[in-house]
């Protein structure tokens, strides 16, 4: 089955194409010009995925050496996201399903993210103990089965990328935050300075709020003159704010690798790709004795691969959606919430 | 004599989400749905409804005619990315329909010999797009060509006599139409769109009409 996959959700257009499986093309056009605006401008995002969508749709044919004709199954991102940026993305499919003549499936991103482990060569087994972290959301999951998603717990606040890319301005590193404070971090001594880690009601719930203030605290105490600031402080900063985000995520997934019968350990999305959360993880499922899937740092980004995959799975489940279907911006309250 | 081919067409500059599909000079069928947000949503069924009861199959389709604005700029995406999706898939051309000259032209066909009217919608709080045209024998000719201009410039560019079309009114008995029917975005590319068949469609974008400006906080 050749499955195509669409992804347009914020500032990626991505298109893949997969067959039983494998990843025939998996293309991502990135929008570098929202760096100097120091964040995803939603209006210019929308006009560059209207660009990208269709050249990309021919090169990804292209890079796959196959015909439009041998698609058998169009899907594309639904949301969450920026919904100017998922409307270009999801339309497109939906019109290129019905030209093709073949079904259209709207994929939840964030299902994309959780099944993009599935893209490994090392297969995940349920139930799988799913920590899905990045610009938009930080959410810890139990995926029973194909369809069966069950929330533990979800941040109050910000998202963990989030609070990176904050701090990451609060000490001058620029915008994404994540790679940089990354880079600082490994210089710097995680012991440096305590940073607060938020014990809340929700047994599985994350914040990152408070931390983020209290690293703007410390700095403006420390540092009244912001451009005082050494590489050697910067870096301890970083190391110290990362080891606490660390702490946060993975006494949550202790408490429910615990709890919960699970057989596999994954950490997916854009936050994914920080190797400190990455080492952790492998870690704990070392010490627990699970089995750990993590994507390759290609597949934590937005990629269509993932949004292909997942509309291969819903498939097989017999799920497929009508042309009438809508972009969602915010992941419904109802959500992943067991019934 | 060349056959007609079908031409398919879609306008969703405004509130109003339009499809239609003309099948010769005297006959089409066009389905409209006019509601606030619901184009991402309807357009795609509503082509194939009316490619069911036109009885034509999307391959037997000749152009796409696609408004292009200027006008809400999600809604013009929503028109041209379901257009960019149905033509790749069955090599059709499309063609970009400037949105005001098509009103003009189905406005023209109602409005009596020589009348002066104006277009005129609401851009952002600031600003509207403009434009000023004539109808002449069923026909519409071009005074001002479509812009963006401030809206206190607006009184010096209405004389006495003007007709006020769009949703920038200031009159209570101004007509509202603020953008075409689709059946005039497929008359208008019929009769224009000749310049336009080897354009590529993948370099097609909405008329935004200006660059966008991020304001920084």
């Amino acid at each position: 089955m050749t499955i195509l996959g669409l992804e347009s959700s914020c500032d990626e257009t991505s298109v893949s194409i997969i067959r039983d499986g494998e990843i025939l093309s998996n293309l991502i056009s990135s929008q570098h010009f929202h760096l100097k605006y120091g964040g995803v401008v939603p209006e210019l995002s929308s006009r560059a995925h209207l660009q990208m969508i269709s050249p990309l749709f021919k090169k990804a044919l292209e890079e796959a050496n196959i015909e439009k004709e041998e698609i058998d199954l169009v899907s594309a991102t639904a949301g969450p996201g920026l919904i100017g940026a998922l409307l270009v993305g999801l339309n497109f499919g939906k019109a290129l399903s019905y030209s093709l003549n073949k079904p259209f499936i709207a994929v939840n991103h964030i299902e994309g993210h959780i099944f993009s482990c599935f893209l490994m060569e090392e297969k995940p087994e349920y139930p799988i103990l799913s920590l899905v972290v990045s610009g938009g959301h930080t959410l810890l999951l139990l995926v029973k089965d194909d369809l069966n998603i069950v929330k533990l717990g979800s941040t109050i606040d910000d998202a963990a990328g989030e609070a990176f890319d904050k701090v990451a301005k609060m000490i001058g590193l620029g915008y994404p935050g994540g790679p940089k404070v990354q880079e600082y971090s490994e210089k710097g001594n995680p012991k440096a300075i305590k940073f607060p880690v938020a014990n809340l009601k929700g047994e599985y719930d994350f914040s990152f709020s408070g931390l983020k203030t209290s690293v703007l605290r410390y700095i403006q105490k420390e540092y009244p003159i912001l451009e005082k600031i050494t590489e050697d402080e910067k870096s301890n900063i970083a190391a110290s704010f990362q080891d606490a985000v660390v702490k946060a995520l993975s006494n949550n997934v202790k408490k429910a690798i615990l709890n919960y019968e699970i057989k596999t350990l994954s950490v997916v999305g854009g936050v994914a790709a920080n190797k400190a959360i990455r080492n952790k993880l492998i870690q704990l499922a070392k010490k627990f004795n699970k089995k750990i899937v993590i994507p390759d740092i290609e597949f934590c980004g937005d990629n269509a691969a993932m949004i292909a995959y997942r509309a291969g799975k819903l498939f097989e489940n017999n799920i497929i959606s009508d042309l009438n279907a809508v972009a969602f911006p915010a992941l419904p309250k109802n959500a992943f919430i067991a019934n | 004599m060349e056959q007609f081919k079908p031409i398919l067409s879609i306008e969703t500059s405004d509130e109003l989400c339009s499809a239609a599909i003309m099948l010769s000079e005297e006959s089409f069928a066009e389905i409209n749905f006019q509601k606030k947000f619901v184009h991402s949503e309807k357009l795609m069924p509503m082509i194939s409804d009316l490619l069911k009861i036109a009885n034509t199959k999307l391959e037997e389709v000749g152009v796409l005619a696609v408004s292009i604005g200027p006008g809400s700029f999600t809604g013009l995406r929503i028109g041209l990315t379901v257009a960019k999706g149905l033509a790749v898939g069955r090599n059709i051309q499309i063609i970009p329909v400037p949105t005001f000259d098509a009103l003009a032209m189905q406005l023209s066909a109602v409005l009596p010999n020589n009348t002066n009217f104006i277009i005129a919608n609401n851009a952002n709080i600031n600003e509207i797009y403009f434009a000023k045209y004539k109808s002449n024998n069923k026909k519409y000719e071009l005074i001002t060509e479509t812009c963006l201009i401030d809206k206190s410039k607006y009184a010096l560019l209405h004389q006495k006599d003007d007709l006020l079309f769009g949703n920038f009114t200031i009159e209570k008995n101004d007509f509202k139409t603020s953008s075409p029917n689709a059946i005039s975005i497929a008359k208008w590319a019929y009769i224009f769109g000749k310049d336009f068949v080897n354009l590529d469609n993948d370099l097609l974008e909405p008329n935004y009409l200006k660059n966008f400006v991020v304001h920084k906080k």
